[in-house]
């Protein structure tokens, strides 16, 4: 009986050793491949969802958003007579979106006639800045300014401290001032 | 080889049957003519050979040239004229399944490591963004508790600040506490602090520097009526324990 049953056994295993193989030979790259796949698509999945946003957030990226909404304040709040209109020009560079708009109404409409009459001289600084928000595309920053006037009827100058809340939006890259609201 | 075999094979062959032909010539009667006709043939044999043992000896100097040449273009290629994208002589073309495999674990791990690297940095800038939150937190909570009082319950609004403090500033409010509640009480002061804007300047791991714009508003009998005052801050924060608190107070001028 059993010499007899021998045979068949033998017999089957040899051909299911075959497909084994072959299908070894198949699971095996495709396991390769699933696995390159899978380690390049996290990484790339990372990329895009952390890595990017991240180095937009940074300490650097925080250092540029504070170097724009200074000198861009700086710049709107400093002007004189005899240089108004460069002053101005310069000052709406650092401007973008609706504030560009509203500080050419302001300026026409409240400062040009005052500073195209008598001689007055503004100068702001900075005395401290930080950054409140930091988004990829979008920046708050928070800055204490110091304001000195001097104007032909008094030219003795007067100060004003203000607390500013500026707001920038990246446009090409570069942080511009969307809107400027003291606090 | 078997060109240099074969000809003296048939060579044998000839000298054999010329042997055996003198044999038989010898016995009839004109053996001087029969043996220079066998002399011939034998010379003829002869010469036959030496030709195709020159051929053979020939085509060996031209295999043992070549052989040669194939030397020396191996010695110049070991020597560096050899162009990089050539195998070195003896380095077999890898398997194409074991390129693809070096190929496919230096992405692997490429990769892992990469995002091993990204997860990292995140986790760090996180745990900073957290951070920052929880000082400006601190310096919110601390200050709106500096700013609001009320004579009704002076002494409990002035331990709620001094439970917000630490370090020389707390020592400091504490010294003067009695006399602050004092001033509360008698002038009967309400003031309702609010912040308005917060912005962390620096800060490390145990402490920062928070910008804190607040408003004040202030009712006494000195006849303020919610007078708004606002107060531009420079707060720091430091951990004290588990919790953040307020180490000093600054107004920015």
């Amino acid at each position: 009986m059993t010499a007899e049953e021998a045979p068949p056994i033998e017999e089957t295993a040899a051909p299911e050793a075959a497909p084994r193989a072959r299908l070894a030979g198949k699971i095996v790259p495709a396991v390769w491949i699933v696995l390159v796949v899978a380690s390049v698509s996290l990484l790339a999945v990372l990329m895009y969802t952390q890595y990017l946003p991240d180095r937009e957030m940074n300490e650097s990226a925080e250092q540029s958003a504070m170097d724009a909404a200074t000198k861009g304040a700086v710049a709107v709040l400093t002007y004189s007579s005899g240089n108004f209109d460069r002053d101005v020009s310069s000052a709406r560079t650092y401007l973008t979106g609706d504030f560009l708009g509203q500080y050419d109404t302001y300026i026409q409409t409240a400062v040009a006639p005052v500073a195209k009459q008598k001689s007055i001289q503004t100068t702001a600084t900075v005395v401290r800045r930080a950054v409140s928000e930091l988004r990829p595309e979008s920046a708050a920053v928070l800055l204490y300014i110091n304001q000195t006037t001097s104007t032909a009827d008094n030219p003795a100058p007067s100060s004003a401290a203000s607390s500013v809340m500026v707001r920038l939006t990246k446009v090409d890259g570069k942080w511009l001032i969307s809107s400027f609201t003291p606090v | 080889m078997g060109d240099t075999k074969k000809p003296s094979g048939r060579s044998g062959e000839s000298v054999t049957t010329g042997v055996t032909a003198s044999a038989s010539d010898t016995e009839p009667d004109s053996p001087a003519e029969e043996s220079s006709a066998d002399l011939q043939a034998r010379i003829d044999a002869a010469e036959a050979e030496a030709a195709e043992a020159e051929a053979a000896a020939a085509a060996a100097r031209a295999r043992v040239r070549a052989l040669r040449s194939d030397d020396e273009a191996a010695t110049e290629a070991v020597q560096g004229q050899r162009p990089w994208y050539r195998r070195a002589p003896g380095v077999r073309r890898p398997r194409w399944s074991t390129v693809a495999k070096t190929v496919a674990v230096l992405l692997i791990v490429g990769s892992l490591t990469g995002s091993g690297i990204i997860l990292w940095k995140h986790h760090t800038a996180s745990a900073r963004h957290e951070r920052s939150e929880r000082f400006t937190a601190a310096a919110r909570e601390g200050i709106v508790a500096l700013t609001s009082l009320n004579f009704n319950h002076a002494k409990d609004d002035v331990q709620r600040i001094i439970d917000n403090s630490t370090g020389s500033f707390r020592d400091d409010f504490q010294a003067r506490a009695d006399d602050f509640v004092k001033v509360v009480e008698t002038s009967k002061v309400v003031a309702q602090g609010t912040v308005k804007a917060t912005a962390v300047q620096s800060m490390s791991d145990d402490s920062a520097v928070v910008l804190v714009v607040a408003e004040e508003q202030i009712t006494n009998s000195a006849g303020a009526k919610k007078d708004p005052r606002v107060l531009r801050l420079s707060v720091t924060v430091t951990r004290d324990g588990d919790r953040f608190k307020l180490a000093k107070v600054e107004l920015v001028p």
